[in-house]
């Protein structure tokens, strides 16, 4: 080996054992390091990334327990290490990760709390970006107006879940009286669409979506027309006041502006 | 490797001694996001000189985090202090996480800007962790190359700290402050001097931290951090951890005294990452600091 390339050899020895949960207190073969030593950075490699999801997920935390949560970060963070030095995107994956967790299996619900809780981080990150000014679209004619690709803002998401996954959600927003809470949900009165969002530049809100409101905003996302969604929204509530939703939605900051 | 050298000293304006602008003979606090909303408060901003924040915490260039951290920057200097830009890194450094540095650097406009001789990536995985570096004439081309880089695209020059070790590596051929005062040597940057991670280094591995304090020039010190450790490892061999959840020991007080005799007052800054208290309890820390510093001053 050059001596140029020892550094780099040493590091990837090192960096291999780092996230190995049975590795604890033993150093990385051909390392004459000190076992107890390297054992203080394998943990703290481990619990630092651990503590960077539970800080996301802390609903989704309480739902399963401390331990339950515990096994299943840990998991998380050795099979979907971070691939960067910020941490603000990290744990996008978690509800995925979740879905298809065995032991987690009968809590259907789990993963799209998870979501909600993700959408969360999102909301609060996003690059600054206007939202959709209604006199803008109050000056289009009519025809023009069917046909607008409108689009959710930056910083909005659309959670649907079968699951009253925005109930359970509320429900546990504090510790304490958890298990009684979820008791008292009707897991059977699914299913629930969740908007979160960004409304002003140092809040985010989560908001249950009524069924046109969840049609409209989903037709959007899916790249389909203002026309189209309005009809979507229509099929779903046949009372749709589109003038009074849209604003409602504008103010949750749930659409982008548009260049006409 | 091969490093790339020149003179940095002839580009960059270098921090020099105590008179860091702003900050001269003063003792800040690290900005925690509990504490936020009492940095924003008008009526009753908290009385502290300056604020440390975690560089990589505002890397999203809009959202919550950097909207707070503008209109508390209108209010307070700033520092920047980044703990993964991953300086001891032979793959050279992640150009998106430097230009987010940069970012952050010309949106804050921050007094200070620090890093760590540290490593925390390797191939495609980021390890959350400030990783030891033997200390070798490879190491310095790599960390000075990486620091080069930094400073070239900063237009400044950085505070390198020193790390809390916990194992040496049988390769190092010379000691840390060797190491560390060759570092500003070929590069022009100053270092920001952990003091309890060099009482933490002094205990686990045995450096000498009275050697140390003087072997490292006065020159180039720019900042002084202070924070709390605990007690881990074994009955038969214990060590100190590094996890800035508690108070300042009265060791490091100690420490911290000696440093500011041998160095002159810097700026120091209380450190307190996890089971966050209270910010009077920081203030309090600051307080104490600072009566130090006033004395060394008037001595």
């Amino acid at each position: 080996m050059t001596r140029s390339r020892m550094l780099l050899q040493l590091q990837r020895t090192f960096a291999a054992r780092l996230l190995e949960g049975k590795a604890k207190g033993t150093s990385p073969d051909g390392l004459r390091v000190d076992a107890l030593g390297f054992g203080v950075h394998a943990n703290n490699t481990r619990v630092s990334l651990r503590i960077a999801v539970e800080n996301v997920y802390p609903v989704t935390r309480r739902l399963v327990g401390a331990d339950f949560f515990t096994a299943m970060a840990e998991q998380f963070v050795a099979s979907h290490p971070p691939n960067h030095g910020w941490l603000s995107a990290y744990g996008a994956d978690f509800a995925d990760f979740v879905a298809q967790y065995r032991p987690a299996a009968e809590l259907g619900y789990l993963a799209d709390v998870a979501r909600i809780e993700w959408a969360r981080v999102r909301a609060a990150n996003a690059p600054d970006a206007p939202g959709l000014d209604l006199t803008a679209l109050a000056r289009m004619d009519p025809e023009a107006l069917e046909g607008l690709p409108l689009s959710l803002h930056v910083a909005a998401s659309l959670v649907y879940s079968p699951f009253p996954a925005f109930d359970i959600w509320r429900a546990h927003q504090h510790n304490g009286g958890d298990d009684e809470q979820l008791a008292q949900i009707d897991l059977p009165i699914g299913p629930q669409t969740t908007l979160v969002s960004r409304p002003a530049a140092l809040e985010v809100r989560v908001e249950l979506l009524g069924p046109g409101n969840a049609a409209f905003l989903s037709t959007l996302a899916g790249h389909s027309s203002f026309g189209a969604a309005y009809q979507a929204a229509l099929l779903e509530e046949a009372d749709y006041d589109l003038a009074s939703r849209l604003g409602d939605l504008v103010c949750m900051r749930a659409l982008a502006t548009f260049t006409a | 490797m091969e490093s790339n050298h020149r003179n940095p000293c002839a580009v960059h304006e270098r921090l020099r001694g105590p008179t860091v602008k702003g900050l001269e003979n003063s003792v800040g606090i690290g900005l925690r996001t509990s504490h936020c909303e009492r940095f924003l408060d008008q009526n009753t901003p908290p009385p502290v000189v300056w604020l440390e924040v975690l560089a990589e915490n505002y890397f999203d260039r809009g959202g919550i985090r950097h909207k707070m951290l503008s209109m508390i920057a209108e209010r307070y200097p700033i520092s920047v202090h980044g703990v993964a830009l991953s300086l001891g890194s032979p793959e050279g450094l992640d150009s998106e996480h430097l230009e987010r540095l940069a970012s952050l650097v010309a949106d804050v406009g921050p007094c200070l800007v620090s890093e760590h001789l540290a490593w925390s990536r390797s191939g495609e995985v980021y390890y959350n962790e400030l990783l030891p570096l033997p200390l070798t004439d490879e190491t310095l081309d790599v960390v000075s190359a990486n620091i080069d880089r930094t400073q070239d695209r900063l237009g400044r020059t950085i505070l390198v700290e020193n790390p809390s070790g916990y194992l040496e590596f049988e390769q190092s051929t010379m000691s840390e402050a060797t190491f560390l005062t060759r570092l500003t040597e070929r590069t022009g940057c100053g270092l920001l001097l952990d003091v309890n991670n060099l009482f933490i280094s002094g205990f686990n591995l045995g450096i000498d931290t009275a050697e140390w304090l003087s072997a490292v020039p006065a020159d180039v010190i720019g900042e002084i951090h202070l924070a709390g450790h605990e007690h881990g490892g074994t009955a038969d061999h214990p060590l100190l951890i590094d996890t800035h959840g508690a108070a300042v020991t009265d060791e490091v007080w100690a420490l911290y005294t000696a440093a500011l005799n041998r160095f002159g007052p810097r700026p120091t800054m209380i450190e307190w990452d996890s089971d966050v208290p209270s910010l009077e309890v920081l203030l309090e820390e600051a307080a104490r600091a600072q009566r130090i510093m006033d004395q060394v001053l008037v001595a």
